[in-house]
């Protein structure tokens, strides 16, 4: 475990440089794009830009699509049940600089709107806190 | 050629198995690619044999033809597509598939300056273009808040891209070039996307603002590689902090300012969300006619430059016509390269039988 060291906020999303102890993750998957965030969950189960949508919201998704760009770009982290490496999800998270985790299979169906969740990009895990 | 068949083959092969083993494959849409082509038939490499033929005939050179497309990677994955339809063709269009593949292999030698198959990187500048942009782009310092702000611009750009073009041919309108060593530990890499105004396409897009945007960023102590479609990155460092330099260019004016970037990148993915809500209200024969538009719209300067209408062919049409093609691509992943590579289930394998032949 690394050291815990105090969380450094970077621009507007919650995006934490730390890691604290945390009970085994809820979902691990492919570490597609490094760093750690928290916030609270938003399930996107369709292709349509939801409006309440808030800055730092944790994106949950199927996969991504293109027609998700407005709350991709409020996201603090993304989470995907499929996906690689170069998946949308992955080259977007990587370009904006959010964690994201891919591949996990059940991310959709075991999380639900309003949990508040810690994503490790790092090592593609995600923590319920 | 060193074996049976040209040296191409191999790095192509390698090139989109390293591409397309990162991606889903089954979210691919807004049809099933595989089963596009093989409705087709080679009713468009007939067409893309006119327009070599033709080309050829009025003497126009492959360097000429280079610059009647727009994003380098497009053109990889337009003719990647060509290999495609051959291969799930008939395969009574040998000869002119031939034509057309070894046409296609003389314009990428000459639209790279190296990794013609983008293995690693995406280089199409000469170092003198390099120096040159270094000292006459409109440079402005980076932040951490900035390099979020322009990468989310880029984000918008790319999603403007998707809705215009969807998976297969949004590389037409969205390319990453790079990484261009500057010295001492610094990197430039340019995102380009070209081509967002397509009113040939889409009447709605008469009413964008935009048509091409660049993006120059020049950033200290990173890695970078791309693949097959440029867009396609992988870093190695923290892109917020690492970034020094930015430039935003849109039509050839600069929009540095934060607060631009800011409206730009709004502006930019608001049109991406309502150009996407279109495909809601298209009937399944639309999108089957869309994709045909997109499969000629890649090629539309160099169908104008070989005198050619650029648009879908009656028997490309009719090659459509009642065919059962369904909305996405059904496949859980790609197979291993040794599998991909020698299996007559894949293009390899179809290349390497066509040269043979």
């Amino acid at each position: 475990m690394e050291s815990t060291t105090k969380p450094r906020r970077i621009a507007e999303a919650s995006i934490f440089m730390h890691t604290s102890d945390m009970n085994e993750p809820i979902l691990t998957g492919l570490a597609a794009s490094g760093g750690m965030a928290e916030g609270l969950v938003r399930v996107i189960l369709d292709t349509h830009h939801h409006e309440d949508f808030k800055e730092g919201d944790i994106l949950v998704a199927k996969v991504t699509e293109p027609s998700m760009v407005m709350m991709m770009n409020k996201a603090a982290a993304f989470v995907t049940d499929i996906g690689g490496i170069t998946s949308h999800a992955a080259i977007v998270a990587r370009e904006i600089g959010v964690p994201c985790v891919v591949g996990t299979k059940s991310a959709t169906q075991l999380l639900r709107d309003g949990m508040k969740v810690h994503v490790d990009g790092t090592k593609g895990e995600v923590y319920l806190l | 050629m060193t074996k049976e068949y040209p040296a191409w083959i191999d790095d192509c092969a390698r090139s989109i198995h390293q591409a397309f083993v990162g991606m889903t494959p089954a979210d691919w849409g807004p049809l099933h690619f595989f089963e596009c082509y093989r409705a087709l038939n080679s009713t468009f490499i007939a067409k893309l044999y006119d327009a070599v033929t033709a080309l050829k005939e009025a003497g126009v050179t492959p360097e000429e033809a280079v610059k009647r497309f727009a994003s380098p990677s497009g053109f990889r994955a337009v003719f990647y597509f060509a290999i495609l339809e051959y291969g799930l063709s008939d395969h009574t269009h040998g000869k002119e598939a031939r034509e057309v593949f070894d046409y296609f292999n003389e314009i990428l030698q000459r639209m790279f300056k190296r990794d013609i198959w983008a293995i690693k990187s995406n280089i199409i500048h000469t170092d003198e273009v390099i120096k040159k942009l270094e000292s006459t782009v409109q440079w402005a310092n980076a932040n951490p808040d900035i390099a979020r702000s322009v990468a989310r611009l880029g984000n918008s750009a790319s999603a403007l891209s998707y809705s215009l073009y969807r998976d297969y041919y949004v590389a037409e309108s969205q390319e990453v070039y790079g990484p261009y060593d500057l010295g001492d530990d610094a990197t430039l890499i340019i995102k380009h996307y070209p081509k967002l105004r397509p009113t040939a396409l889409w009447q709605s897009a008469e009413s964008f603002e935009q048509t091409d945007i660049k993006i120059y960023l020049m950033y200290r102590n990173i890695g970078f590689k791309c693949e097959f479609i440029g867009m396609h990155t992988l870093y190695e460092g923290d892109l917020m902090t690492s970034l020094e330099k930015y430039a935003v260019e849109i039509d050839g004016v600069y929009h540095n300012d934060p607060q631009a970037i800011k409206q730009k990148m709004e502006y930019i993915g608001e049109l991406a969300v309502e150009q996407w809500k279109q495909y809601e209200s298209m009937s399944k024969e639309d999108i089957k006619n869309k994709f045909l538009e997109w499969v000629c719209h890649a090629y539309k300067e160099f169908f104008e430059l070989a005198s050619m209408d650029w648009h879908p062919t009656y028997q490309m049409y009719a090659a459509f016509k009642g065919k059962d093609i369904p909305d996405r691509l059904i496949l859980d992943g790609w197979p291993p390269y040794e599998e991909y590579v020698n299996s007559p289930d894949w293009e390899v394998y179809w290349l390497r039988e066509l040269y043979a032949e």
